[in-house]
């Protein structure tokens, strides 16, 4: 197995364009420190930035989690958080602010890097400007992916190269699965945290498989908040690696790659 | 394939993690896997913690193409629990008129309770809270109760 000095020397990888690409939805999130300022004016301010690509204006309430870190682990508690949702006029993207924390969303159909990067620029950008002193927490890039297939049984390791692995001393069918490694990336500034499950099929006799790519930031003190954007060209280049690497030839054919 | 010793990570100054449940313990070098990029399509998937959803698949492919019923469907977990009841349990139906082919979300209320007042409850819930959503929702979510 290559060591992350040794992924590093490798080249970019071109990223392969699919007709019918499994893409759900793709996210790009910033979180800021807590000592990043924060106030009721600043969604209108970037809502002024942002609005000729996303017009539509929603609210949002969220139940999300307050942790505290002591001594003996970390506490969790349930708490309500408001947001708000700028929208472009179809909704399939959109940008979402919360409290020191931005996320940008794609859902299908995906425009390809060079359709989502823009967005995430955009916003990004608008962010920085109204809370110009802001200092990085964490940032995520993701991507989930939904796979169906138009049978009642899967046989994983012909269209995956991630998969669990089954004994022969155990039975070898299941009906939900639920597979998750982190993979660390630069060195430990970076994890991947790659998932593939069973998820509910849209139709009867029919089975979808989940592939989320969840690629994060681990040590933010080393990223600078004017270097957001390449920590973003990065891993989004370290997944695409990731999907490719997890998926074979014969699941490539179902996508219909493009060919130039 | 090798596994290793666990990231270190730097657990301070986390605030909130988009997740939902009762307060818990979790080990400081477990926490990277609860915490995840916010994703719309795990917000819907959610949703089956505040309703039942016996056709999961279904549902959440008509709401990934409806984004906007989302948080409607959200704020009306807790709107239908104020005037039902907090026993009331919750039930999300996706009805197809089969001379259409349109589909319609259905939130199912289940109560305990003469059917006369239930059906009455309906009535003002559909005047004041749907019908002041109807911009959002364009008549692709709807309610009724059914009786234990």
């Amino acid at each position: 197995m290559a060591t992350s000095k040794q992924q590093k020397k490798k080249p970019s990888m071109k990223e392969r364009k699919y007709r019918k690409p499994p893409i759900v939805e793709v996210v790009c999130e910033f979180r800021f420190k807590p000592s990043t300022p924060w106030d009721a004016t600043i969604p209108g301010l970037v809502y002024e930035k942002v609005k000729s690509e996303f017009p539509k204006r929603r609210t949002l309430r969220n139940v999300g989690m307050h942790v505290q870190v002591e001594q003996k682990g970390v506490f969790l508690q349930p708490q309500m958080e408001e947001g708000t949702q700028f929208l472009r006029e179809n909704e399939r993207a959109f940008v979402q602010l919360q409290p020191r924390r931005i996320s940008i969303h794609h859902l299908a159909p995906y425009p390809h890097w060079e359709g989502f990067k823009p967005l995430i620029q955009m916003a990004y950008k608008a962010y920085l400007e109204v809370v110009p002193d802001s200092e990085i927490q964490r940032i995520g890039l993701r991507y989930i992916n939904k796979i169906d297939f138009n049978t009642t049984k899967v046989d994983l390791p012909t269209f995956f190269n991630f998969y669990p692995y089954v004994g022969g001393e155990l039975p070898q069918l299941y009906t939900g699965f639920n597979l998750q490694l982190l993979f660390p990336h630069e060195e430990g500034r970076d994890g991947l945290q790659m998932r593939l499950g069973s998820a509910p099929p849209e139709k009867e006799n029919t089975v979808s498989i989940l592939l989320d790519l969840d690629y994060f930031l681990i040590q933010p003190e080393n990223v600078n908040s004017e270097y957001g954007m390449e920590w973003v060209e990065k891993a989004h280049e370290n997944i695409l690696a990731a999907f490719e690497g997890a998926i074979t030839e014969k699941l490539r054919q179902q996508f219909e790659e493009e060919k130039s | 394939m090798t596994f290793a010793i666990p990231l270190m990570l730097d657990n301070t100054n986390i605030d909130l993690i988009p997740v939902s449940g009762n307060p818990v313990l979790v080990e400081p070098e477990e926490i990277h896997w609860k915490i995840k990029t916010a994703s719309q399509i795990e917000r819907i998937s959610m949703l089956s913690q505040l309703y039942t959803i016996k056709q999961p698949g279904e549902v959440f492919k008509f709401l990934y193409n409806h984004p906007s019923l989302v948080e409607i469907i959200f704020e009306a977990a807790d709107a239908l629990h104020n005037v039902f009841g907090q026993d009331a349990t919750l039930e999300l139906e996706l009805v197809t008129d089969p001379e259409s082919d349109e589909a319609e979300l259905f939130a199912l209320v289940e109560v305990d309770m003469d059917p006369e007042i239930a059906l009455q409850k309906l009535e003002e819930f559909d005047q004041n809270w749907l019908l002041d959503r109807e911009e959002i929702t364009n008549g692709l979510f709807n309610m009724d109760v059914i009786f234990r």
